[in-house]
């Protein structure tokens, strides 16, 4: 037996992931268990799930990998802080001991941390580790891949192609030159946080014009090669690592909007300006995007492409890309991001050492199993009242029959940011009120975000343009919602007419299937309104206790946990 | 039945120190709006800490009674966390800056660190020390006239009560009654002062290293120029 651990950490989205005789066996992040989104820190709690999963110990291990190599990234922002001397002076001291005091130490904090030998401790590639999260997980025996995010060690996007067990890269763009960087700038600018408020400014584009394309222009110029680069007199990542741009964006595109201000969408005329501005970003990603695929395909000539890094979770771009690059097929995986780049770590480390290719993936699902017995007898203690159910399914499908808003925690939890059914709030796609409830009562979040469905993958292309391909299975990607679909399907349509579908077996998510055959037996159309299971700022329910605690303080109106049926008016 | 924080009957009433720092600090803290959203916003990010701590607890914790006080217990915290950053949020937008968003924590792992008993000493001492300010900050504020920042901090005091009395309560089941109990309070008393003193110092040794850093900053002007000349800003595609 040869089993890898892969580790993501440091940036955001820290991730540990087991891979066993070249099978992906489990991922989880870090902030289902500490509780703090996004969190960066050494995901030691989700490497020793991983464990207790496989049933190993950490002296069982072969190697502990880390995705990134610590001293390449030390030389890139040492060099990259001087080159913008004197204007780095502000971010200096604290660059220094973030990454002397802290960060190059992180392979002998890994061994300390698991208790493994420092010798069986290495580092990877960034971006190397994406490419590989991204085609080892994907269907295809040989594919270009594309991995485009906000910085590695000192590249932000790359083009690979891949065959076999074998990766070999062929391009790759130097930092400062990153579209993760742009969008980040403008998240920022647009009064989200980074890092997190990216999916926001994308819910945010529909509601614009693509207006300011003039101006975008000036800021991200592109090249036929599919090469772009950043003006840098608008960017302040050197600097100002908070907000990332400078004055000169705001002289450009007018005030930044001030963060936390309620929106008031359409109507209000700085709204529909800042949304122009979300619209006109995306169009320009977009097109970069497809620019970028496009040299993919020349470069490889393949008819298959993966695409990973943070970038890769913009599903608006993801369609574009399949419709206009020239791929047949497209693959991106459910953790794109960094938390994805612990797989790709432990798959590389075990491709070199011989390992076969596992098979591609099907769930998602790949994180921690729901304790029952301990979340029934902290509900007691709690005194929350159950039911248990035999036909969880049925049971789930009676109340959304109702109207009702069903909170579900089952199964092992998911690995990157998408609910797909194991731990997702259910509700019925048709009345938009449900989705205007969702936001404001429960999930508190902005009016404009729009909510996903999920469709039973057979019926799929009866609601949705597309659908099913290699990107819905795992919500990473938008469909057109057909025409005569719309009416049915209001609270999950989004005001430009499309959803961010997700795409259901009976083998990604069987409780979600069982779901949707259910209402389809009952004469209802198969989707469900499909959002994360947590509430606002929180990371999405890992344990049987964080669902009780979801469930304690959000007004959802019933709940399954495991096999037990929770009801809002028992709650004493 | 629903574990209710109840109140004990020998609970002990402020904390004369931590009142009188409070009494003394009030009008520095609080001696304008942007302060008062600073302090603010520093209680949301304490509460917020508190949960992490609680959750982690309710995690670790192998007696469904005491795990489900601490899951209740860090819902309140998260909620108070929210009402402070709220406040804090409001205060910032009536002067036209931008609010900090939800507050972030960390979390240190007190319970796995201290143990139960020390975990709740931990958090009793804590309660006590907050509802203790809270109690002046409310005098505070009412004598300003100032209601909403004055019913903010009511509010809270009843929660924080409750808070300080169940985890006695837990602590005397747990450490034993009397002597064991104190003889813990003082105990996580004496680390937890160790642990202010040794934060003071750090606070000494960051504002020092700031100084230092910003002179080798200036010196390393030589070496930015060298650097821009040798390695410039690259551009277009690299090959391998």
């Amino acid at each position: 037996m040869s089993a890898v651990l892969g580790i993501s950490a440091q940036y955001h989205d820290s991730a540990a992931a087991l891979v066993i005789d070249g099978e992906l066996v489990c991922a989880m992040q870090e902030e289902r268990f500490s509780r703090i989104k996004n969190d960066a820190a050494l995901p030691i709690a989700a490497a020793r799930a991983c464990l207790r999963h496989a049933g190993i110990t950490a002296n069982d291990l072969d190697a502990v990998v880390f995705y990134e190599n610590p001293f390449a990234k030390l030389e890139r922002v040492l060099v990259s802080t001087l080159r913008s001397f004197p204007a780095s002076f502000r971010k200096f001291p604290t660059v220094v001991r973030e990454q002397l005091g802290h960060k190059i130490w992180v392979l002998d904090d890994i061994a300390n941390a698991l208790g493994v030998p420092r010798t069986k401790v290495s580092h990877d590639d960034h971006h190397a580790c994406h490419a590989a999260c991204a085609f080892y997980l994907s269907p295809f025996e040989e594919a270009a891949i594309l991995t485009v995010d906000g910085v590695g060690e000192g590249v932000t996007t790359t083009i690979s192609k891949g065959s076999g067990t074998e990766i070999t890269r062929l391009r790759a763009l130097p930092y400062p030159q990153s579209l993760g960087l742009l969008y980040g700038a403008l998240t920022a600018y647009l009064g989200f946080e980074v890092n997190e408020g990216e999916y926001k400014v994308m819910g945010l584009a529909a509601y614009g014009k693509p207006t300011r394309r003039e101006e975008l222009a000036k800021i991200l110029k592109t090249s036929s090669d599919g090469s772009f680069e950043l003006a840098p007199e608008y960017f302040a990542y050197d600097t100002d690592a908070d907000v990332g741009f400078s004055p000169a964006m705001e002289t450009l595109l007018g005030p930044r909007r001030l963060p936390g201000r309620p929106w008031d969408l359409p109507g209000n005329a700085d709204d529909e300006a800042h949304a122009d501005i979300a619209a006109s970003l995306q169009e320009a990603t977009t097109d970069a995007l497809v620019a970028l695929a496009r040299e993919a395909k020349r470069l490889t000539g393949l008819d298959a492409l993966c695409i990973a890094g943070g970038v890769a979770l913009n599903a608006v771009a993801n369609r574009d890309i399949l419709r206009k690059a020239g791929f047949s097929r497209v693959f991106v995986p459910p953790a794109a991001g960094d938390a994805g780049g612990a797989v790709g770590a432990a798959f590389r480390f075990s491709h070199a050492h011989g390992a076969k290719r596992g098979k591609a993936l099907v769930t998602a699902a790949l994180g921690a199993d729901i304790d029952t017995e301990r979340a029934r007898d902290t509900a007691d203690a709690m005194g929350l009242r159950s039911t248990r159910t035999e036909t969880p399914a049925q049971t789930v499908v009676d109340h959304l029959e109702r109207g009702d808003v069903v909170a579900v925690a089952h199964g092992r939890f998911e690995l990157g940011p998408r609910a797909l059914g194991q731990r997702s709030i259910l509700a019925l796609p048709e009345d938009p009120d449900v989705r205007d409830r969702l936001n404001r009562v429960i999930k508190r979040r902005e009016p404009f975000r729009p909510f996903a469905p999920s469709v039973l993958a057979e019926r799929a292309s009866e609601y949705f343009e597309g659908a099913p391909n290699d990107m819905t299975a795992f919500m990473v990607t938008v469909a057109d919602v057909k025409d005569g679909a719309k009416e049915k399907l209001r609270a999950v349509t989004h005001v430009d007419g499309t959803a961010r579908v997700q795409t259901v077996t009976k083998e990604n998510a069987p409780l979600l299937a069982e779901v949707l055959l259910e209402l389809e037996k009952r004469g209802r159309i198969p989707v469900v309104l499909n959002t994360s299971l947590n509430g606002a700022g929180e990371p999405i329910v890992g344990s049987g206790e964080d669902a009780l605690a979801f469930f304690d303080s959000h007004p959802v109106d019933s709940m399954l946990l495991g096999d037990d049926l929770f009801l809002t008016r028992d709650k004493s | 039945m629903s574990p209710k924080i109840a109140r004990a009957p020998d609970a002990i009433d402020v904390a004369p120190i931590t009142y009188f720092l409070a009494r003394l600090t009030a009008p520095i803290s609080f001696a304008s709006k942007a302060r008062i959203a600073k302090r603010l916003f520093v209680f949301a990010m304490a509460e917020q800490e508190s949960m992490l701590e609680l959750r982690a607890a309710a995690a670790l914790c192998e007696s469904p009674e005491r795990r489900a006080l601490y899951l209740r217990h860090a819902l309140d915290e998260e909620r108070h966390a929210a009402m402070f950053a709220a406040h804090s949020a409001e205060l910032r937008r009536e002067m036209g800056r931008a609010p900090w968003g939800a507050p972030r924590a960390t979390c240190e792992d007190l319970f796995a660190k201290l143990g139960e008993p020390g975990f709740l000493a931990f958090v009793h001492a804590g309660e006590r020390k907050g509802r203790t300010q809270f109690i002046y900050y409310e005098r505070y504020f009412e004598r300003l006239g100032h209601n909403k920042l004055r019913a903010l901090f009511t509010a809270l005091i009843g929660d924080e009560r409750g808070h300080e009395d169940y985890t006695l309560r837990l602590l005397r089941e747990t450490e034993g009654q009397g002597r064991p109990a104190k003889r813990k309070l003082l105990r996580v008393r004496a680390w937890e002062a160790l642990r202010m003193w040794r934060r003071a110092g750090q606070g000494v040794a960051g504002a020092l290293y700031f100084v230092l850093m910003s002179v080798l900053y200036v010196s390393l002007l030589p070496l930015s120029l060298w650097v821009r000349i040798t390695r410039p800003k690259p551009r277009g595609w690299l090959e391998p």
